[in-house]
């Protein structure tokens, strides 16, 4: 009978006990977790604050008690893990306690990126990222004080944070120390169009500015303090510059790192019997061919169930990562497919813009490098369908279907020539 | 597991759309509000590098993969594979409208309803077929371009008839188990 | 959800679930289709419709448009009561009334007309749906007026008229069962006739060849052709007479069969030698390769069989004899009454082959009167001699001109007034009308003329009579009761003619004597045709037996198939009628040099498209979403050297008026050539065809033939 252990209990963990429980029925699970609750998906918790959710459908595989009869696992709650040993494929507990596995699996997720400035911990100052904070939030909201927001990151996270307190009628200020939003993922162009919108719908933004730290007014609003000296004042502060992955318990083990663990294809870290997955680890991306951190639900579900199964000597693959960003609030949405970094002086770009959609994407090398689309999401699948396909074969061209979906929804035929132009297949 | 496949020749469509009236009879979408019914047709032209154009009919709607990526693509768990029929359904009391399911589909299937902010897609008419019927779009298809079988009877006549083309195009044809 | 409340959502029949199927028929279009229908239904309402399976007619086929019923008995603009007119004519305001007080004002205003001027000043028109002509044919016979109308004027009956000038008899299908070879001329299938295709299938499936000849390259030319010729519009006359010219000097004729079936074939091989193949090809626009390889495969790999359509061809100016010219190749080739050939028939009962007889016909002209010429009589000959309804096309210059007696009340069942070339005058001359009352749907644009408005219902609401190829009667039951106070057309009729006490007990009785009169030979009565759901087979049906019909002479003067019609011959020469099939210009009345130079285009008005036929579907919701916007289609070189993009406003003009509607780009009709769908208000097709470009053998209008402009508008 094998023994495993699963550290982190998240969509990746998951997905590997429900994997590593369907190819092998009599295997040893156990889940180490730091919580007392179900594996819940963090993109919820601001649907749960502006209702659109009940709490309990934060947890999509059900409560920690169904979830553990049903998989027939060891759950180990509010159980931090604090080390691992890898040659003897150990876990270590707080209280010294020490497990050996034949596998074991790294699915601690990743935290939200607070950074100890003063004032991070004044009342009114918060982060988004677990239940709890998104519990807090939804307290904070319905007792209906909050008249002023302000959003430090216009990130991923602060986007759907600042929607939640627009939709509640709250002025709201979008602050970021980058000189657009989304720098790391969208173009400065598309981050134009995308705040020219947001302008439109109300919102105050201010770029290029550092937080320094935030101070408490006499009246107990909150001033947040750039480094260049700039006061933005409000009821309340969100903090959503990033992610970090919790992998500090792994600094000792040796087990290779960058941000966070560098596994394989087959999800295997650089040492023998352990395995990581989700958010807290580095698969490979099919664009650079390097390893990266791509945070996204589905990656974690897929890498969790490669992970699950291989600890179990059932070979599964992961396929690789596209870099994947979609954005979508206030009526609004966009995405991002590929490395806007990659992007160089000299490539091919290509523009489109009208009243429904933006279009900017870059071709260099002799591939897409990257696509920036707003107002898209219908199409958002095959446009990245066709993305990842000229990875496989440089040369892809569109096939009849998504010619016509494209056409249909009207994206301009230059856009369909720019990413491959069309194959007919006339067998 | 039973499993029924959709079957599609483009040789026999004329985007005539009976289809896609017949989905919306079936599932009351209310296209007059704007809404989109879940199979879609299209007639479409398109140039050739001879000078030549191709002209295409088709029909498409949620392909079934077997490997459905909108299943894990979903955070709230709306979208999961009957038993009875293989086909990919969903329940959409908790979704979100957050659109990653239409992100995770090559062949956007999933579409946003405006209305209530809820995806909704094609489920197979898996309801129909438990009942020994065929799904509403297959039933209205005169020409026999749209059908639905079980997937061991996808032998023969339509081997070689470009069964399914567009999920075999997308490379997510339905593995045989 | 439980699973019963997941099986209610999806309309699953049953006990549990209290969703009934009941069995109807569509009637969205014409009478020669009308699908037997499964509805799906829960008290009283309509949930859903599919094709009845077990339905010897249709077998579970319906169509686009059919597949749409519950939207369009739903319409919201259904005609709730009887309405009578309160505003100016065609300004839409009406107020309800009861039907009690409809029918007084009805029998006053028509027998007030009837006595100032005569009976014949009455006249009674049906459009769509035609179902209950026999009824309304009666009526206006018993009620004694000639003037009995129905838009058969501009559909259906100029082929017929054709094939009965030719051979005597109508029918004339393509016999695809037996057939090798398919002639698919005008053959859409796809978007006008769905059942016609799985037949086209078959045959391509069994190693058949088909040929299909079109002015657009449709679905069944990428699908189902072996040989497409994309034929310039209207010249489908001279290439017939080409092909048959490559026949008889390649002696590919069948002599036997010419000697002894037919008539006037050295004439007709006289005719044919003024064809020859680069003429052809210079008139029809197609390569002569593709036309010679399109006839040796139709004459040498028989038996083959020629599509004939309803109204495609017919509606040009040289209709007729293009359809003479075309059926002349079945004969020539031996094919006609013969296996896989074109076989004649005779219709039981609105136009259905049933293999069996009613007294469809007696029921009407035993109360005919014959004292007065028909509207539009002594106009077309042929027309005259071979339909018993007066010709629609002159109805417009007769109330203007009240020669040779006024029109001063009209009876519409269904009346389209989009159906008339220059609608708006059709229209403003209702103003010379005494009275019209018009029964229908739902409020059309021609309603909003009427002086009295009735509620017609669907077929889904009543019972109705209906014969079915293979020997089959029906006769339905309602699905769900009438809307609101709709009622069957004939029911109202039936209760007209007891408050007019029209001199006619059986038309007194109402509709289901009426029905037990007609099938009296049958052996069948309403009852039993009512016990059951589907069509009843009728004992002693015949089949159409191949060869049956010629074997005993043809029903024509010489008994024999005329390529040259000593019908046609017999009419006064003041017409200007030719025997001969010969092929004549379709724009010959518009080719005056100021003409050509101001309407370059050729525009074919009445295309068919998927989702929509005539006008009264372009109002059903689910439809109208697959092509919102009326549109025209243009060669996308046209549409480039024009500056006119996808989607961009134009206007199309003519002589006779100018319509707005927005540009479709394509590359599936030729330049030069514009297409567009008809019957839409805000953009009718018909305010651009002149009221006397008309064939002259049948009357109808050149609807796919005429001269055009095509400019871009500002936004």
């Amino acid at each position: 009978m094998k023994k495993l252990a699963i550290i982190g209990f998240g969509g990746a963990g998951y997905c590997a006990a429900a994997a590593a429980r369907e190819c092998d029925p009599d295997a040893h699970i156990d889940v180490y977790t730091d919580t007392d609750i179900g594996p819940y998906n963090p993109m919820l918790t601001t649907y749960y604050v502006k209702g659109a959710i009940d709490y309990d459908a934060l947890f999509p595989f059900g409560s920690l008690e169904e979830i553990q009869k049903k998989l027939k696992l060891q759950v180990y709650r509010d159980t931090p893990v604090t080390g691992l040993i890898p040659a003897e494929k150990a876990v270590c507990l707080a209280d010294g306690t020490k497990r050996a596995y034949d596998s074991i699996l790294v699915s601690t997720g990743a935290s939200a990126f607070v950074p100890k400035i003063p004032g991070w911990d004044l009342p009114g100052v918060f982060k988004m990222r677990t239940a709890a904070d998104a519990v807090h939030l939804k307290k904070m909201l319905e007792e209906g004080k909050i008249r002023s927001g302000l959003v430090v990151g216009a990130s991923w996270v602060g986007i759907k944070v600042l929607e939640d307190l627009v939709e509640r009628g709250i002025d709201c200020t979008l602050i970021d120390g980058a000189d657009w939003s989304f720098s790391i993922a969208v173009f400065r162009e598309t981050a134009d169009r995308i705040q020219r919108d947001l302008e439109k719908k109300g919102i105050k933004l201010a770029f290029g500015q550092m937080l320094s730290h935030i101070e408490q007014e006499p009246d107990g609003r909150l001033t947040a303090v750039m480094k260049n000296g700039n006061r933005f004042t409000a009821d309340t502060v969100a903090i959503c510059i990033g992610i970090r992955p919790n992998v500090g318990f792994l600094k000792d083990s040796g087990i290779a790192m960058n941000r966070g663990v560098l596994v394989d294809e087959h999800m295997r870290t650089s040492a023998e019997g352990i395995y990581a997955a989700g958010d807290c680890c580095e698969a490979y991306d099919i664009q650079s061919g390097e390893q990266k951190n791509i945070g996204v639900w589905l990656n974690a579900r897929k890498q969790g169930a490669v992970a699950g199964a291989n600890m179990v000597g059932v070979k599964r693959e992961f396929g690789g990562n596209a870099l994947l960003n979609l954005a979508h609030y206030l009526d609004y949405d966009f995405i991002s497919i590929g490395d806007v970094t990659s992007c160089r002086e000299e490539d091919e770009v290509y523009e489109y813009e009208d009243e429904r959609y933006y279009f900017r994407a870059v071709r260099g090398g002799g591939r897409i490098k990257c696509i920036n689309m707003i107002g898209t999401a219908d199409s958002n699948g095959i446009v990245k369908s066709i993305f990842i396909k000229s990875f496989e074969n440089s040369a892809a061209e569109l096939d009849v279907s998504a010619v016509c979906y494209l056409r249909a929804n009207g994206f301009p035929e230059s856009f369909i020539e720019f990413i491959g132009g069309k194959i007919v297949d006339r067998a | 597991m039973m499993k029924y496949v959709f079957t599609f020749d483009p040789n026999r469509c004329s985007a005539c759309s009976s289809c896609m009236i017949a989905c919306t009879d079936q599932n009351d979408i209310d296209l007059a509000a704007g809404e989109k019914c879940y199979r879609k047709t299209y007639d479409t032209e398109i140039p050739l590098d001879d000078g030549k154009v191709y002209c295409a009919y088709l029909s498409t709607a949620c392909m079934h993969c077997d490997d459905a990526p909108c299943i894990a693509a979903c955070p709230v768990g709306c979208i999961s594979k009957d038993p009875d029929t293989g086909f990919t359904i969903y329940d959409n009391t908790n979704c979100i409208g957050c659109k990653s399911c239409a992100m995770a589909c090559p062949f956007g299937a999933p579409r946003y309803r405006k209305e209530d902010g809820k995806m909704v897609k094609c489920d197979g008419c898996y309801m129909r077929v438990k009942n020994g019927m065929k799904p509403a779009c297959v039933r209205a298809c005169s020409f026999g371009a749209l059908d639905c079988v079980p997937e061991d009877q996808v032998t023969g006549a339509y081997s070689d008839k470009a069964c399914n083309v567009l999920i075999n195009q997308a490379g997510l044809r339905r593995k045989a188990h | 959800m439980t699973e019963l409340e997941k099986k209610i959502k999806a309309k699953i029949p049953g006990e549990d679930t209290g969703i009934e199927i009941k069995r109807s028929l569509c009637a969205v279009c014409s009478p020669g289709n009308h699908c037997g229908l499964d509805c799906y239904v829960k008290d009283g309402k309509l949930l859903k419709v599919e094709g009845t399976l077990e339905h010897p007619y249709n077998k579970g086929k319906i169509c686009t448009k059919g597949a749409s019923n519950r939207d369009y008995i739903y319409r919201k603009d259904r005609v709730r009561t009887p309405l009578k007119r309160v505003g100016a004519r065609g300004e839409g305001k009406f107020e309800p009334i009861s039907w009690d007080e409809a029918y007084q004002i009805i029998a006053e205003k028509l027998n007030a007309v009837k006595e100032q001027y005569s009976p014949h000043s009455v006249a009674f028109f049906s459009g769509f749906c035609k179902w209950y002509r026999p009824i309304l044919h009666r009526f206006c016979y018993t009620f004694g007026s000639v003037n009995f109308g129905t838009d058969d004027s501009t559909c259906f009956k100029s082929t017929d008229i054709c094939h009965h000038l030719t051979t005597g008899r109508g029918g004339n299908g393509p016999n695809l069962p037996n057939a090798n070879t398919f002639l698919g001329w005008n053959y859409g299938g796809y978007y006008s006739n769905h059942l016609a295709v799985p037949g086209a299938q078959a045959l391509k499936e069994r190693g058949g060849k088909i040929i299909i000849i079109d002015t657009r390259y449709t679905p069944a030319a990428k699908n189902l052709a072996d040989i497409f010729l994309q034929i310039n519009p209207g010249t489908d006359g001279a290439l017939a007479l080409g092909m048959a010219k490559i026949i008889i000097d390649n002696g590919w004729a069948d002599m036997d069969y010419i000697e002894k079936y037919t008539y006037g074939f050295e004439q007709y091989k006289e005719l044919v030698q003024k064809y020859p193949l680069d003429k052809v090809c210079q008139i029809t626009g197609l390569n002569p390769d593709d036309v010679f390889a399109a006839t040796k495969l139709f004459a040498t790999n028989g038996p083959a069989a020629i599509n004939f359509s309803a109204s495609a061809l017919a509606h040009r100016t040289n209709g007729l004899q293009t359809n003479r010219a075309i059926l002349c190749l079945s004969a020539l080739t031996g094919n006609y009454d013969q296996p896989g050939g074109n076989i004649p028939s005779v219709a039981s009962y609105l136009h259905k082959r049933g293999g069996f007889d009613t007294r469809e016909m007696e029921f009407r002209e035993s109360k005919r009167p014959h004292d007065q010429l028909r509207i539009g009589e002594t106009r077309f000959p042929p027309w005259d001699e071979y339909c018993d309804e007066f010709q629609a096309m002159d109805l417009l210059r007769q109330i203007e001109e009240g020669t040779p007696y006024p029109v001063k009340a009209i009876v519409g069942f269904g009346f389209n007034a989009k159906m008339f070339p220059e609608t708006d005058k059709l229209v403003k001359a209702f103003d010379k009308l005494d009275f019209f009352v018009d029964a229908d749907m739902f409020m059309s644009y021609t309603t909003r003329f009427a002086d009295i408005v009735l509620p017609s219902c669907s077929s889904l609401e009543r019972g109705e009579m209906k014969a079915y190829e293979g020997g089959y009667l029906t006769f339905t039951k309602p699905a769900i009761p009438p809307l609101y106070e709709s009622k069957s057309d004939v029911n109202m009729l039936c209760e007209l003619a007891r408050v007019m006490d029209l001199d006619d007990d059986l038309l007194k009785a109402g509709y289901e004597a009426c029905c037990d009169w007609m099938i009296q030979d049958t052996g069948l009565t309403v009852a039993d045709l009512k016990a059951s759901d589907l069509p009843v087979k009728v004992p002693g049906a015949k089949p159409t037996v191949p060869g049956e019909y010629i074997k005993n002479g043809f029903k024509t003067r010489t008994g024999k198939f005329e390529f040259y019609s000593t019908a046609i011959a017999s009419y006064d020469p003041k017409y200007g009628l030719n025997p001969l099939p010969d092929y004549v210009d379709p724009l010959a009345d518009e080719n005056d040099p100021e003409t050509k130079a101001n309407y370059p285009f050729h525009l074919i008005a009445g295309a068919r498209i998927p989702n929509t036929l005539h006008s009264r579907l372009h109002e059903v919701p689910w439809l109208r979403s697959l092509r919102p916007d009326p549109l025209v289609e243009i060669h996308v070189d046209d549409a480039k050297r024009l500056g006119i993009g996808e989607g961009d406003k134009v206007a199309l003009s003519s002589p006779h008026g100018t319509i707005h509607l927005k540009a479709k780009l394509t590359s599936k009709v030729k330049p030069g050539v514009l297409m567009m769908a008809h019957g839409y208000t805000e953009a009718n097709a018909n305010e651009l065809v002149g009221r006397n470009h008309l064939d002259p053998y049948s009357g109808y209008p050149g609807f796919k033939s005429l001269r055009c402009a095509i400019r871009k508008e500002a936004e």
